[in-house]
């Protein structure tokens, strides 16, 4: 309490230091909310895509989508090598032809499994059902949507679905991953072969069989054995295709987000840092003011550390404040823009609580710090000369 | 009753203005005081005695000379561990009441109870002093609430919580009107019979020092009388 009245002896002052140490965390907390949420979408994938090994065209680039299409044929030369569990085939593609305007995230995406093959499949645990049904054998023209789905395409279980030019019926929604699943839409690997047929350039067409079309074949290793020394194997056993280990596959993606999230802290820093300028100068005017009472504290027993120590929790309370009060203008901005982007499906932010508290954390940290030095300066006074002073 | 409590031994201090100039602010004090005693010093400006209570009150050190308080030599100690000394054996009442304007009178009391370490009754202890020197209805009032009369027995119960060797009042009237510093004086003599609270008081008002069982003059750094 006795903090919060040497603050707010100059209202204003108090109130517009705090003010700006809330602006560098409320950048901080938006900035961070969006870096969070796209590590979570990041994350997800890699345990998605991260527990096998992904097997592509050669001439394939490092994309998921569609690409250069890969015989079936190729899983049987996979399967001899020592240590695969299973080898099947997925037909990925994007769901539009043509993206283009401004899109935050993984944009919608069209995947063909076989179901029979995708029990095996620990990634698949991740998709659960949350209403109507999974893919099943037999389906013709059924599709299962990602959670974000429903509201985007304006569709419901029992309701039909364009892909392609093609209906669909949605017979199934899965649950929130929070990460890419969210935005895709699965159906039967017949299905989505026909489809990405359809996609190729007529003359290419006649020379490829539908039944034979894999956009990538994901390859699960049986306990016990190296996934890397798998991934090695069929690099130099099968010919015309490029093996992508989970690993590999991690740090790629790794040190293309840690760039992002570097730029997108050292944005929110900056407002702080300036924030905590003005720490500085309000504390070095309290110390200016308060001489004469520095002096009396002196005089009746303070140690020259309990006026640094008084000072030093007094800056620290402001950056407490101040992060308090970014976090809640940061949080609150981000729920409202979460709430209107939300119609169209699309969840921009995520405030996670590693990130509220390590802002408040960090801005309390600053304040104290920028706190020291008119602190250690208080504390060296010479109480005599600090008494007479007025 | 006749224990010395505070003992200045050839005590100087120079200051060192620059190489030519340098002052002689005490050239030599010795000096006893006995527990219980009630003392002033008196002295034109420019005598010593701010820089003599200074000294004695642990807030600066001497250039040479020695200061026992309470059997212990405190012109030994280094300037940065006196703090100890002023929070635990020495009670102060300013001339400006000096007291910290943004807490309440309790508050302020109760900040010497938590400098000088004890902090266990620190609001039982401050309470009490306080309704002691007549101020049990003002504790939540905050310095800018009381009058000037008010605001120094704040100060005084203030240097008489930690139940200090010795309290020394500088110009402890020279801010109030006759008759509150009379009250003031009276209260601090009340203080000195009842508990056996040695005082020493720095002042230039003969009325007030003519209260005084003792009188020690200083003039040009020297004890005089």
């Amino acid at each position: 309490m006795k903090i919060i009245r040497n603050i707010f002896r100059r209202k204003i002052r108090g109130a517009l230091t705090i003010f700006g140490i809330a602006i560098g965390i409320f950048a901080l907390v938006v900035m961070g909310s969006l870096a969070e949420k796209l590590n979570k979408l990041v994350q997800g994938g890699l345990e998605y895509y991260g527990t096998r090994i992904t097997v592509q065209d050669a001439k394939s680039g490092m994309s998921f989508f569609g690409g250069t299409p890969l015989s079936i044929s190729k899983i049987d030369e996979i399967k001899k090598i020592e240590g695969v569990k299973n080898a099947y085939a997925s037909v990925e593609m994007l769901k539009e032809d043509d993206i283009s305007g401004v899109s935050f995230g993984v944009p919608d995406s069209i995947g063909g499994y076989d179901p029979d093959q995708m029990k095996d499949d620990p990634s698949a645990a991740m998709l659960t059902i949350a209403t109507g049904r999974d893919i099943q054998k037999n389906d013709i023209r059924k599709a299962v949507l990602g959670s974000d789905m429903p509201k985007k395409l304006n569709a419901k279980v029992g309701g039909t679905i364009k892909l392609k030019g093609k209906d669909f019926e949605v017979v199934g929604v899965y649950d929130k991953t929070f990460s890419a699943p969210d935005n895709s839409i699965s159906i039967n690997l017949p299905d989505a072969q026909e489809l990405y047929l359809n996609t190729l350039p007529a003359a290419f067409r006649s020379s490829v069989k539908k039944e034979d079309i894999a956009t990538s074949i994901s390859v699960l290793v049986k306990d016990g054995f190296d996934p890397n020394e798998i991934t090695k194997q069929i690099n130099e056993k099968v010919k015309d295709v490029k093996a992508l280990a989970p690993d590999e596959f991690k740090k790629q993606i790794a040190s293309s987000v840690a760039i992002f999230n570097l730029i997108i802290y050292a944005v929110g820093l900056i407002a702080l840092i300036v924030g905590s300028f003005s720490i500085i100068n309000t504390m070095i005017m309290s110390v200016t003011e308060r001489i004469r009472e520095i002096g009396i504290k002196k005089a009746i027993g303070a140690s020259n550390f309990r006026i640094l120590r008084e000072f030093v929790l007094e800056a620290a309370v402001m950056g407490l404040l101040g992060g308090l009060m970014g976090l809640l203008l940061g949080w609150g901005t981000v729920r409202i823009i979460n709430a209107i982007t939300a119609s169209s499906g699309q969840i921009i932010f995520l405030t996670t609580p590693r990130l509220a508290i390590g802002s408040v954390a960090f801005s309390t940290f600053l304040g104290a710090f920028a706190g020291l030095y008119p602190a250690w300066y208080a504390s060296r006074l010479n109480p005599i000369q600090a008494l007479r002073s007025e | 009753m006749d224990e010395v409590i505070l003992e200045v031994k050839e005590l100087h201090k120079y200051y060192d203005l620059s190489k030519e100039n340098v002052v002689r602010a005490l050239q030599g004090i010795n000096l006893q005081i006995k527990k219980g005693e009630f003392t002033a010093i008196i002295g034109p400006s420019g005598s010593g005695k701010s820089t003599l209570m200074h000294i004695m009150g642990a807030l600066d050190t001497a250039t040479k000379g020695q200061v026992w308080l309470d059997r212990e030599e405190i012109s030994k100690e280094k300037i940065s561990g006196l703090y100890k000394i002023r929070g635990r054996k020495i009670g102060f009442i300013f001339q400006g009441y000096n007291l910290i304007p943004t807490l309440t009178a309790l508050e302020n009391v109760m900040l010497a109870v938590e400098y000088s370490g004890r902090k266990n009754n620190a609001k039982k202890e401050a309470t009490e002093i306080l309704t002691d020197v007549g101020l049990g209805k003002r504790l939540n009032h905050k310095p800018n609430e009381l009058s000037g009369g008010e605001q120094q027995r704040v100060a005084v119960a203030r240097a008489l919580v930690n139940k200090p060797a010795i309290i020394l009042a500088d110009e402890p009237t020279g801010e109030l009107d006759t008759q509150t510093s009379m009250e003031i004086i009276t209260l601090l003599k009340d203080l000195n019979k009842k508990e056996n609270q040695t005082f020493v008081l720095v002042t230039h008002n003969p009325e007030i020092a003519k209260t005084c069982r003792r009188i020690i003059k200083l003039r040009d750094g020297k004890i005089e009388s």
